[in-house]
């Protein structure tokens, strides 16, 4: 497969999606293989392509949308105005009066900052006039359980308040999409990008400020030819999902309520691991199923996520001297490896004794290894090594530096899991007089602590190489 | 090339003489045909043939060589010391089989496993006993063998022998290496040279073929060994040969001195402990029961995916434990024979791609490892 590739700096993700508009469509640069623009909208439409499927006449459809987060805006105008939301928008009764409580009578916000994303998705359909996430064949997480950050619904009758009830919200649509992000606390003026594509597949590369993220995205090489209709995947990016929480007192409480659930952080270099490449994809989930940064349409056209680790966030009490509860924390978790469930080979294992080739003469000789998807979901009979993800493979050992480096006679973009020497999890510490959530111990100031400090496989990441041609 | 098959095989002598006759017609070079040789104990009868073979390009010697009764190699269990042996133990009918090993020359006139650089147990001064590898077979019952040969990109010879359900195989060869390194000889059998006579399997579905191995796999015990000459490390002697198992000294585990790791486990290898390397494996993928088809296959149609055979080996220091590839062993895949039959030749690649592989399993379908098998270029 011909591989074509651009690269360059752009100022915004917006101009990012200018740029792979003008790449993709470029019938000089891709011939036979250049895709068709059949929309070019806002938010929440996008853009969208007409690119060819692996067999003649028949095709995909690639969506590349900007859409800006504000927290405390977006997702409670969502709310407050959706059809998707009514349910969910409390119903007053002759007696009971609920009220959601958030700003403006909206929901607690499950986005923790404001931030451009760049969502992505493969769609089997076009239909004009449809929402980005409304075309046919969109990614869904029906068969997931998301745990949103969960919502405080106050009753009042005539006689005041009486109380709260809890409830997980509903999903925002764009929220299982993998995306890139650029957040508002890490401002800058420029970024570099790189725009690889072939006949069907296509992988944008950002890095921004030494942070790296990837998204490939289109149909993946099936095994099984004949039969697989649609082998559509779209893998890598910031997912953000982090656990958060908030705590409430409830009538005649000497101690708060602890109130969590799952929330959006786009920051470039949010420590979760639904931040990362699709090598280390993983779900925020207290089970092996969930979301990941990596969707991929089963045989059946459900789609259903792949990925190699899963993390939960603990729910902690900070203790006073006297023995009340004043305050709850919601750290992450360390990660663990899903044994049983949808993997990403070949980093579903244990890897951190595996280093470079031998060799007697001095040479440093590395090589890649192509990424295959392992599926094995117990909800279905869905199981077997179902495919390689074009032009994306694992580099053998630890790469001298990043970026563009020849490997063999072929060009590769080296690109770590998300930073260079990034850690799966950092430790953190809780005392009585609280240090921020994931400050190290400074003192023994502490008289009651819970420390959470292992580092699941050490500091050992999987780099994903990206192949750029001969 | 295709594979040849011999049936109604009765005895190790006979199934022996078939592999010399199908190592001759596949180019490789016989210096030992099957000639009488004196037993291991105390040199003083014939107690069975022994088998060299040299590859097309000379660069590897293999020896084999049938027990009939006595042990063939010096630590075996079911067999007696060496040292210091002053006669012959009474004769013991289970010890019947064929022994593997290999190294970079070959003398007539040593013992059939004394031959130069041959791996050896680990031991600070390089002189520790001799390792191989090994298949039972059983006097009077029907064997059938079955012989394959792989030429390009190196060279390879498969001996897989029948009995019943289990499948016992015998392979040596050259591995394709990634880089630049000195050695490349490769061997695996079923069974150590320490268990080969250690039980008698029974053959039937719930056999006990737990003290076989897959060939080419990382288990407790080695059965894989790979000439790979990684220098003189200070106090630690002149390791030539990397061995598949766990880095414990006990006799049945056959330790080099060096750990080789593949890619295909068994649960005693997939357990979190220090000796198990930390690397790519596919554990995932296998069987994981007696009656678990594993997941390396497509559940739409069957499909069975071939995943490449690599090895890596512990680079020095040893206390880093870092595992860097080696190479490939070619023509060689690990597949699941859920809806496969053994000995039969498929068409690997669906729907049609002309390219045919013969299929075995490790040992017994539905045995230890469930439906977890190789197959081999034809």
């Amino acid at each position: 497969m011909t591989v074509h590739v651009t690269k360059g700096s752009v100022a915004s993700l917006e101009q990012l999606a200018t740029k792979i508009r003008d790449f993709v469509t470029d019938a000089t640069e891709h011939t036979t293989d250049v895709w068709e623009l059949i929309q070019d909208e806002a938010s929440p439409y996008g853009i969208i392509f007409k690119a060819p499927a692996h067999r003649v006449g028949e095709y995909q459809y690639i969506q590349v949308m900007m859409t800006r987060i504000e927290k405390g805006i977006t997702y409670s105008n969502w709310y407050n105005n959706s059809r998707e939301c009514k349910g969910y928008r409390p119903v007053n009764t002759s007696t009971n009066t609920y009220i959601v409580e958030g700003p403006n009578g909206g929901p607690i916000d499950i986005f923790a900052r404001n931030a451009d994303t760049l969502n992505f998705s493969v769609n089997k359909q076009y239909s004009q006039g449809l929402k980005f996430y409304e075309q046919g064949g969109k990614i869904t997480a029906s068969n997931t359980n998301p745990k949103l950050l969960q919502q405080v619904k106050n009753r009042y009758t005539s006689s005041g308040w009486q109380g709260f009830e809890l409830f997980y919200p509903p999903a925002y649509p764009l929220l299982y999409y993998p995306k890139l992000t650029i957040d508002d606390d890490h401002p800058t003026d420029w970024f570099s990008y790189w725009l690889i594509k072939d006949r069907c597949t296509l992988t944008v590369v950002i890095c921004v400020l030494g942070i790296w993220q990837s998204i490939s995205l289109g149909l993946f090489n099936e095994i099984d030819v004949e039969t697989y209709a649609f082998p559509a995947f779209v893998a890598g990016g910031n997912m953000g999902f982090i656990g958060a929480g908030y705590q409430k007192y409830n009538i005649n409480a000497h101690t708060p309520t602890p109130i969590s659930g799952m929330c959006a952080d786009y920051s470039i270099d949010v420590v979760s691991v639904s931040n990362g490449n699709l090598l280390s994809a993983g779900k925020m989930s207290d089970s092996d199923v969930g979301v990941t940064q990596f969707a991929v349409m089963r045989p059946d056209g459900v789609w259903t996520w792949f990925g190699n680790y899963k993390q939960w966030y603990a729910v902690i009490a900070g203790y006073v001297p006297q023995g009340y509860v004043t305050n709850y924390y919601f750290p992450s978790t360390p990660p663990e490896r899903i044994n049983k469930y949808n993997v990403v080979y070949p980093n579903n294992t244990d890897i951190h004794e595996l280093v470079n080739l031998y060799d007697t003469t001095g040479k440093d000789v590395k090589m890649v290894i192509p990424v295959s998807m392992f599926a094995n979901d117990p909800s279905s009979d869905y199981k077997g090594v179902i495919g390689f993800v074009p032009n994306n493979f694992m580099l053998l050992g630890k790469p001298i530096r990043l970026g563009e480096q020849l490997i063999g006679d072929s060009k590769y973009l080296i690109i770590p899991n998300g930073w260079e020497n990034r850690l799966n999890f950092y430790s953190y510490y809780i005392g009585v007089f609280p240090l921020p959530v994931g400050s190290k111990e400074t003192s023994d100031s502490a008289l009651l602590k819970d420390k959470m400090d292992k580092i699941i496989e050490k500091s050992h990441m999987a780099y994903l190489a990206i192949y750029m041609g001969e | 090339m295709a594979y040849v098959k011999y049936t109604g095989l009765t005895t190790a002598n006979s199934i022996l003489a078939k592999m010399s006759e199908y190592a001759t017609s596949a180019g490789w070079t016989v210096l030992a045909d099957c000639v009488d040789d004196l037993d291991v104990i105390l040199r003083s009868i014939n107690d069975g043939k022994r088998l060299t073979l040299r590859n097309p390009n000379g660069t590897l010697f293999a020896h084999l060589r049938t027990a009939n009764g006595y042990q063939i190699f010096p630590k075996q269990a079911n067999g007696i010391s060496l040292l210091g042996a002053t006669q012959l133990p009474t004769i013991n009918h289970n010890l019947s089989g064929i022994g593997l090993t290999c190294s970079s020359g070959f003398s007539s006139i040593n013992k059939w496993y004394d031959q130069d650089n041959v791996p050896r147990y680990k031991n600070v001064n390089g002189d520790g006993d001799v390792i191989g590898v090994g298949a039972q077979t059983w006097e009077g019952e029907e064997h059938t063998l079955y012989c394959n040969v792989i030429s390009t990109p190196t060279d390879m010879i498969i001996f897989t022998i029948q009995h019943g359900d289990l499948f016992q195989h015998l392979v040596f060869g050259n591995l394709n290496k990634f880089s630049t390194w000195s050695g490349g000889i490769v061997f695996s059998g079923s069974m150590n040279s320490y268990n080969m006579f250690a039980n008698r399997p029974i053959v039937n579905p719930t056999v006990p073929d737990s003290l076989m191995s897959p060939i080419f796999s990382t288990d407790y015990n080695s059965n894989s060994f790979l000439r790979i000459d990684m220098g003189d490390a200070p106090n630690r002697g002149n390791i030539r040969w990397a061995s598949s198992g766990s880095n414990v000294t006990t006799d049945a585990v056959c330790y080099t001195g060096k750990q080789l790791a593949f890619p295909i486990r068994t649960s005693r290898s997939m357990v979190a402990d220090i000796w198990t390397p930390k690397i790519i494996n596919w554990g995932f993928v296998q069987s994981q029961a007696h009656d678990d088809s594993g997941i390396n296959c497509n559940t739409l149609n069957c499909i069975t995916v071939d995943l490449p055979l690599f090895a890596a080996v512990i680079v020095d220091p040893d206390d880093l434990r870092e595992f860097a590839p080696v190479g490939i062993i070619s023509g060689f895949n690990l597949v699941s024979l859920y809806n496969m039959s053994e000995g039969s030749t498929y068409e690997i690649s669906y729907p049609t791609s002309g390219i045919l592989r013969q299929v075995f399993p490790f040992t017994a379908l539905a045995g230890e490892y469930g439906y977890d098998g190789i197959s081999i270029e034809q």
